[in-house]
């Protein structure tokens, strides 16, 4: 867990919510979820220490071994 | 959802550094491990690819014009499915962003500020795009439309200035080891190449949606002649070193010494780069905003482009360590990946849509 990155991804997330907020008072309320969950996972993500997970880049990687291996020869 | 309008040169000079602004930087020197000193003629064989994928979007757009991707492959291959291969191709864009930002993060850290935290470089980047696909379509087509002279002209000028240094004989032999090095080496600009798909985000647009292949086309010739000019000069000047730099075309303009008074050129290049990464990080950005609006169904995609900005840093970070591994992905995953998602995948769209369609008029032709 990294605090750094948590602590300033969350000042972000309330800093968009104080931006966009307003803005969306007419939309529906599908708009709202999607942008709170949205925002929810990116918060999430932030806890973990992306730099070593392992993520989508390594399971495409994975996926395509057999033509990284032609490319690494 | 989106009320702007583009035109079509816009929209020209939105893919342009789409395409161009990374594939200066890095791949020359992938492409000469492979090609040597061949490495000027990969970009005209990569770019078969770009023609082709130009070719398919211009088809799906016709077929469907006032669709993207996301939206008319629920009406090609059904609605489930469709949401799928809409996740797909969301799980496609906004990864890639990550990665593109990483790279140009990792280039600005490398090679000039040195001392500055990479996540302050990429975060201010991805500020100011999301100001700019908020802003929509037609704020972006007019900031491609100002900046992409600025970012074709230092290239002109870097031909000039470097006249001296130009090593002619650098290019023989041609073709010294047969045709198969080139080839080998097309591949990487061959996933570059593909990102023209990202036309089909901004096709539905245009105001004169006639001229959008001949736009297209147009882009992809240009877009291929920067390359092999390119691949030229640094061959050139850097001969069979060039595989062995990171930044070739930086490299090379720090070759520049002319009348004691144009020296250290390289800020003035990297600052023109910025710009035309802007405008590749913004239009990538605009097709991952929009897409994922469209597939969610949302009113307007403005209320998703700041979560979606958090996401693509995050994405940036994700599984990549060090640098090694940010260009290692452009080389073992990149080329194979996006030619899968952005050329295949929408021929087999296509090839599906106009089964369809004959099989209707067939049906509507019996019937009356």
């Amino acid at each position: 867990m990294r605090w750094g990155a948590f602590f300033c991804t969350s000042v972000v997330v309330v800093l968009i919510i104080l931006y966009e907020w307003p803005k969306m008072k007419q939309n529906p309320k599908k708009d709202k979820m999607a942008f709170l969950t949205l925002l929810l996972t990116g918060l999430v993500l932030s806890m973990f220490n992306l730099p070593q997970m392992s993520g989508p880049t390594q399971w495409i990687e994975t996926l395509f071994r057999p033509f990284g291996e032609f490319m690494e020869k | 959802m989106e009320k702007g309008k583009i035109s079509s040169l816009q929209m020209a000079f939105m893919m342009y550094p789409t395409i161009v602004a990374t594939a200066i930087l890095g791949v020359p020197s992938i492409t000469a491990k492979y090609a040597k000193t061949d490495l000027w003629l990969s970009p005209i064989l990569a770019s078969l690819i770009g023609y082709a994928t130009v070719y398919i979007a211009y088809k799906l757009h016709k077929l469907y014009p006032k669709q993207t991707v996301i939206q008319f492959s629920e009406q090609i291959i059904g609605r489930i499915p469709g949401k799928i291969l809409g996740f797909l191709f969301l799980f496609f864009y906004i990864p890639i962003t990550g990665q593109i930002l990483r790279s140009y993060g990792e280039y600005i850290v490398d090679s000039f500020l040195v001392k500055t935290p990479i996540s302050v470089v990429m975060a201010s980047m991805i500020l100011l795009c999301a100001f700019i696909v908020r802003g929509g379509i037609e704020v972006l087509g007019r900031a491609a439309q100002l900046f992409v002279p600025v970012f074709i002209i230092p290239i002109l000028l870097l031909i000039i200035l470097l006249g001296p240094d130009l090593e002619f004989k650098n290019i023989f032999p041609i073709l010294g080891n047969g045709i198969m090095p080139p080839i080998k080496g097309s591949i990487v600009p061959g996933g570059w190449f593909s990102e023209f798909f990202l036309m089909i985000f901004l096709l539905p647009f245009l105001t004169d949606m006639k001229k959008g292949m001949k736009y297209g086309m147009r882009t992809v010739f240009a877009v291929m002649m920067t390359l092999v000019v390119v691949n030229l000069i640094v061959l050139f000047v850097l001969g069979s070193t060039t595989s062995t730099k990171n930044y070739p075309l930086m490299n090379v303009s720090r070759y520049i010494s002319f009348a004691d008074f144009f020296e250290h050129l390289e800020s003035a290049i990297m600052a023109v780069w910025i710009v035309g990464a802007f405008v590749k990080i913004s239009v990538f950005y605009y097709a991952a905003a929009l897409g994922t609006a469209q597939w969610l169904n949302l009113s307007d995609y403005r209320p998703v482009v700041w979560p979606i900005g958090i996401l693509i840093v995050e994405f940036s970070f994700w599984s990549y360590p060090s640098a090694m591994d940010v260009s290692r992905f452009d080389i073992i995953a990149f080329p194979f990946y996006g030619v899968l998602m952005q050329t295949l995948i929408p021929l087999l769209l296509l090839v599906i849509a106009v089964v369809k369609r004959n099989r209707q008029r067939k049906k509507g032709s019996n019937s009356s």
